[in-house]
């Protein structure tokens, strides 16, 4: 029998690993849940300095409210602003004092704005609550109804039936601000989400960021594959020195090589096509160079005994190196797919139109000179990282079997 | 996993389907059968500028017909744009317009690639003179003022009310009341992010220059009593230095009373702030007039390489951007100040100003408002030589004095061509 002490110090020992490793994934995992729980704030929300844990926008409490307004203007789910429909707020203060002030924000740089031309506003006192309808009387339907109240600090307590996005002191009142009175609670839950999706096209910029990338790996294997084992299998004369060149353009920054790149692309007329995107990353020394040493790993006599057999080079490859190098292969994919699918510099300096722009480059939406719109930035970003999250999962997976496959250890 | 996605995505393209058409989608069908399509290479990433210039050229390609039409298209900042431009010059893939500061003008006139406004018959009467002179450059102006932003003082009423202070006007009063509201609340109200931009507020209203004699000085005597200054508020705890993030992002970081910013960030100070969020003119060095605010943004320029089809609808669209009423619709919509000085009597603007007393702040300021030197380097030396120099002695890493007398060595070695 084990002496007591031992056991319990076994225990203790698990428990500090288990800590450590707790600490260590909450590490890991806070700035996945600050991007998850921004993408969900109000930009007052979002900007304050002090976190705000739990987004207004995650309580049950305000989905209720946000269905019922959102059915009154379109839908339950994704609200709206239908012509002719009217939107019934409530703000319950218990007394009547002052009457509340309610407009809506005019949208910048609009030369027109018939969603607040059209709009009736009529505010009433009910028993012990404020009653204020909005009516479409225009011909156009609004996926959005944004609505700014200014209403009396004299009032001891007042709460609107939806939780504004935002209060601010504004001298005597209060100024309430919500970015979508009508949201239905899909649209209150996501409205972040739905905005970034039409700040830019998305649809688009998600297109051409995976074909681009997948054309950039499978481009890039057939060549890596065949330069690698032309440089680990086949002798040649001046072998060592070619090798020894191509991994010298490693030593030279990318960014040197911007504006020459640029001026071929020019000269080529591939400016502004998937050509300009795909062409100048399918060479990639890094792949040539980790299938090498991948080819150099495996056993002389298996390419000894193919010979034997009468097989060609080509069949070699094709038969034996790259069956056993999947793992090579599936390294050197994420790798590339990963670059491919974060660049920002390249595809901004190469394209012009928004058809041929990717991903990353959508996310800049968000950020100006003098601010951000977190919120935006933080959808944008989860939409954008969510495939690569998925991706991530399955070519572990593919990863580990690789391995197994192999058979090297 | 997958099917709750695939659900949340009908469910989202439902939800797109009651769509209006974006700026962006009516100016490419403007250009669709265009005989003529001038471009205009811009740096707004996006928010209320891009939408507002996109409603701007909507605007005016409408009143093209078909025929012809201006493309805007966004290269990321400003910097991703002037690299790209670069690129462009050495490709001669170059656009017919683009956005630039004085500085680069200056850099782009060294390749003599930029047309002088006078060839294009351009009337550049009732702009704000302050703003032309600004992208003249050996007697010629290259630039037709564009988005031009100026620092306006950004103040919490609520807590000036709460120790019945009135808004300071003179340095003196904005010190002495920065300290009783610092002392009052235990933590420091003026907030400022140590750089370039706040430093040249307190520098050129302090009657500093950086040009002396045709030679840059960064170390000057007014410079080192500047910077000295900012270092001694920090000390006696009236200011905060803000070194992460934008300001409007930091308010819950302390209590904020004051800051000196740029007037494009007001839309992103209204949405952060809860408090009482006032405006004024920029403290000046007596109570008789505003401070000097920094100018910031850019210009438009044309190329000499658009062709003259291009150039005649690259002038139509200039002179349309500085319409008074133009220049009003994109300046309420941005916090830009528009560069027609009569904007301010477009009843856009009247109208507005009634209700948005900020903007009437920003209209005042426009006149009381300096320039930093148009010199072809400056964007380099504003961000890695001037503003690292005031980031390390307000963080305490160096003496104003040694800080700054580093810097100047920096500038004699770039400019002599010593460095790059």
């Amino acid at each position: 029998m084990r002496p007591k002490p031992l056991r319990w110090r076994a225990l203790l020992g698990q428990i500090a690993v288990y800590a450590v490793l707790i600490a260590g994934s909450v590490v890991m995992a806070f700035p996945f849940y600050w991007m998850l729980s921004t993408s969900l704030k109000s930009p007052q929300e979002a900007q304050q300095a002090v976190p705000v844990w739990v987004p207004e926008r995650l309580k049950p409490a305000n989905w209720a409210a946000a269905a019922r307004l959102g059915a009154q203007g379109g839908s339950r789910w994704w609200g709206g602003y239908r012509a002719g429909r009217s939107v019934v707020l409530r703000v319950y203060t218990g007394e009547k004092g002052p009457e509340p002030v309610v407009t809506i924000p005019t949208p910048p740089a609009a030369f027109s704005d018939p969603r607040a031309d059209n709009t009736r506003v009529e505010t009433a006192f009910k028993d012990g609550w404020w009653e204020v309808t909005l009516t479409n009387g225009g011909q156009e339907s609004f996926r959005l109804l944004p609505v700014r109240m200014h209403i009396a600090k004299s009032y001891r307590e007042f709460r609107p039936e939806l939780q504004p996005d935002s209060v601010s002191s504004r001298g005597e009142d209060w100024e309430l601000g919500w970015s979508n009175l009508a949201p239905g609670v899909l649209g209150y839950v996501f409205h972040n989400f739905r905005e970034a999706w039409y700040t830019a096209p998305f649809g688009r910029y998600f297109f051409n960021s995976f074909f681009t990338a997948l054309a950039q790996v499978l481009g890039g294997l057939v060549i890596a594959a065949m330069a690698a084992f032309a440089l680990a299998r086949i002798p040649f004369p001046g072998k060592e020195f070619v090798f020894s060149l191509i991994i010298a353009t490693l030593m030279i920054p990318g960014e040197v090589l911007l504006i020459p790149n640029y001026i071929l692309l020019a000269r080529l007329e591939w400016l502004d096509t998937y050509y300009a995107l795909i062409v100048p990353w399918l060479a990639s020394v890094f792949g040539i160079f980790l299938l090498r040493q991948f080819y150099l790993s495996l056993p002389q006599d298996l390419f000894d005994a193919a010979r034997i057999d009468g097989a060609t080079y080509w069949a070699q490859l094709w038969r034996i190196a790259l069956p056993l190098s999947v793992p090579g292969m599936i390294t050197y994919g994420i790798f590339t797919f990963l670059g491919a699918y974060n660049a920002l510099l390249w595809p901004l300096i190469v394209t012009n139109s928004p058809e041929m722009r990717t991903i990353q480059l959508g996310l800049q939406s968000f950020i100006g000179e003098a601010g951000s719109d977190y919120g935006g930035l933080m959808a944008a970003s989860t939409l954008s990282i969510l495939p690569i999250v998925l991706g991530y999962f399955l070519a572990q997976k593919q990863f580990i079997q690789g391995v197994a496959r192999s058979g090297i250890k | 996993m997958k099917r709750s996605f695939a659900l949340w995505l009908s469910l989202g393209i439902v939800g797109l389907a009651v769509a209006q058409p974006k700026a962006e989608d009516v100016i490419k069908e403007q250009c669709a059968k265009a005989e003529v399509v001038a471009e205009l290479w811009h740096g707004f990433t996006g928010g209320a500028p891009k939408a507002a210039l996109e409603n701007l050229i909507v605007e005016f390609n409408r009143g093209k017909g078909g025929s012809a039409c201006v493309r805007p298209v966004p290269q990321g900042s400003y910097r991703d744009l002037s690299t790209k431009l670069k690129a462009a010059f050495a490709a001669n893939k170059v656009p017919a317009m683009a956005q630039a500061f004085e500085n680069n003008i200056a850099l782009y006139l060294e390749g003599d690639a930029v047309l002088p406004i006078s060839s294009l018959g351009l009337d550049l009467k009732g702009l704000n003179p302050l703003f032309v002179n600004a992208t003249k450059i050996k007697g010629q102006v290259y630039g037709v003022p564009f988005n031009k932003s100026v620092q306006i003082m950004y103040y919490n009423n609520d807590l000036l009310k709460k120790y019945g202070a009135k808004v300071p006007t003179s340095i003196d009063e904005f010190v002495a009341t920065a300290k009783r509201l610092s002392e009052g609340e235990k933590t420091p109200v003026y907030f400022f992010v140590p750089d370039a931009s706040t430093y040249a507020y307190w520098f050129f209203t302090r009657g500093g220059n950086y040009l002396q004699n045709g030679k840059l000085v960064l170390n000057s005597k007014v410079g080192v009593e500047t910077l000295e200054f900012l270092v001694k508020g920090v000390k006696d705890g009236w200011a905060k230095p803000i070194t992460q993030g934008f300001i409007n992002a930091n308010f819950g970081s302390g209590t904020f009373g004051f800051s000196t910013d740029t007037s494009a960030g007001y839309s992103f100070y209204k949405s952060a702030a809860k408090f009482d969020l006032g405006t004024a003119p920029l403290p000046g060095k007596t109570g008789k007039q505003p401070g000097y605010a920094l100018v910031q943004g850019t210009n438009l320029i044309v190329f000499k390489q658009a062709d003259a089809k291009e150039r005649a609808l690259a002038t139509e669209f200039l002179k349309f951007v500085i319409s008074p009423k133009a220049q009003a619709v994109f300046g309420v919509a941005t916090g830009y100040v528009p560069v027609h000085l009569g904007s301010g009597a477009d009843a856009t603007v009247t109208r507005y100003v009634k209700e948005n007393p900020w903007f009437g702040t920003i209209l005042t300021q426009s006149r009381y408002a300096r320039f930093e030197p148009a010199i072809a380097e400056w964007e380099q030396i504003r961000f890695d030589i001037l503003g690292q120099a005031i980031k390390e002695a307000v963080l305490g890493q160096a003496t104003p004095k040694a800080a700054l007398d580093k810097a100047q060595k920096q500038v004699d070695d770039l400019l002599a061509g010593r460095t790059r």
